[in-house]
């Protein structure tokens, strides 16, 4: 390389990434020792760099306590191992029977009606009267000009309802005991991490915006008259608080 | 299925130990779903242990395998099933949840920089995510199919690309 060659950006990456050859490191080396504009830009691009994979890190989730064991026990569940050729087997003898059970004269008949027969009757089984959801908890508050609702995660089951109504305050309505809420004037944030239960909400019309969001994810926004949601519904917005299906 | 006594198992073991945190981390920042980044995780690992030997780059081939579950994923909503199972609850209460204020904060940040690599190119998000896990150009340019000698390049691209995305979604005004 010519001394008065400046480094290019693959060179300064590299030196970074200690991915430069030993002869290309001793080059680049030479030339940074006589050029200040270069040695410059090496330590802006490692600012840069830090800079990013700092940020990077914000993006993470806790990593979850995986044991060995399991891993390994789902390998042995993948395809292609022991259990799933027995359990292929198993499904080839049902198609077996129900192939000799269509067969014209076949005794498989006589035989299933023969042990439909010798089983005792049984009831079916009663369902449940419906249950009504409680009101357990919830919260009022007046949203600032420009507001955020924010659930803190997705739940295993649960929903969220959403109404318009006429008054001045954002009703929030947990029907379990178990959420909490924290607001400010421009946020409330529900923390319903392991919660099970249903939230009714109520939206003032007059609400100038308004936003709702589980975790990262935005479900609803009002922008004035203008509402933006996947819910199906519109009385009231039903929005699943589980994950959303990709 | 490989016997627990052989050499590969514990050569498998010591792998799993350095290997799993730096391959879910990756997954966690490609798709943004820590379940979803856990399965894949674990069915990378799987794969190899299935496999009974190990390759000879293990991380260049678990990245690879890790990174062909995901495309099939991506079209087929089937794993959805699998979330919020025992496994899923476990890790959540295995750290003291931070406050909801905290919670909050975290959550916008994270936000930010998902908005941020959900706007770069597939390449350069897979690129940027792999080079934070360390690995070389060498197997850069080998999972992801390009020239190894304009690996740095790219590099620098995507990291400009990325904080000026995130400078944006910052501050979208």
């Amino acid at each position: 390389m010519k001394p008065s060659t400046h480094l290019d950006e693959e060179q300064v990456q590299r030196l970074l990434h200690h991915e430069l050859t030993a002869r290309g490191g001793a080059l680049v080396r030479d030339h940074l020792a006589g050029c200040p504009e270069c040695r410059a830009r090496v330590d802006r691009a490692e600012e840069e760099d830090d800079e990013v994979m700092a940020r990077l890190g914000h993006a993470d989730h806790p990593r979850p306590p995986i044991e060995i064991a399991t891993v390994i026990a789902r390998a042995a569940a993948q395809p292609g191992s022991t259990w799933t050729r027995w359990a292929a087997a198993g499904l080839f003898a049902v198609g077996l029977a129900g192939a000799a059970y269509a067969i014209p004269g076949s005794p498989v008949r006589d035989w299933l009606r023969a042990l439909v027969r010798s089983a005792p009757p049984t009831q079916a089984p009663v369902a449940p009267p419906a249950a009504v959801a409680p009101v357990a908890g919830g919260v009022a508050v007046v949203p600032g000009p420009s507001f955020e609702l924010l659930f803190l995660d997705a739940q295993a089951t649960g929903e969220i309802r959403v109404t318009m109504t006429d008054g001045t305050d954002l009703v929030v309505r947990a029907s379990t005991t178990g959420p909490s809420f924290t607001s400010n004037p421009d946020r409330l944030v529900i923390d319903n991490r392991h919660s099970t239960a249903d939230f009714d909400i109520a939206v003032p019309r007059t609400a100038p915006r308004l936003e709702i969001r589980i975790g990262e994810r935005r479900v609803f926004v009002k922008h004035g008259t203008e509402i933006t949601t996947a819910a199906q519904d519109s009385a009231p917005f039903r929005i699943p608080l589980t994950a959303r299906t990709p | 299925m490989p016997d627990s006594a052989t050499p590969f198992h514990d050569e498998f073991v010591a792998l799993f130990k350095r290997q799993f945190g730096g391959l879910y981390r990756f997954l966690d920042r490609l798709c943004g779903d820590p379940d979803l980044a856990s399965d894949l995780t674990q069915d990378s690992f799987a794969k190899l242990y299935r496999r009974g030997s190990l390759p000879d780059r293990p991380n260049a081939w678990l990245v690879t395998v890790a990174l062909n579950l995901f495309r099939n994923t991506r079209s087929t909503a089937s794993r959805r099933l699998r979330l919020l199972t025992v496994e899923r609850a476990e890790h959540v209460h295995a750290d003291p949840p931070p406050s909801p204020e905290e919670a909050a904060v975290a959550l916008d940040r994270r936000r930010l920089v998902r908005l941020a690599l959900d706007r770069l190119p597939e390449r350069d998000r897979q690129l940027l995510l792999l080079r934070a896990e360390g690995m070389s150009y060498r197997d850069l340019a080998d999972v992801l199919q390009l020239n190894e000698a304009s690996i740095g390049t790219l590099l620098a691209r995507a990291k400009r690309a990325f904080r000026e995305h995130y400078d944006e979604a910052f501050d979208p005004s």
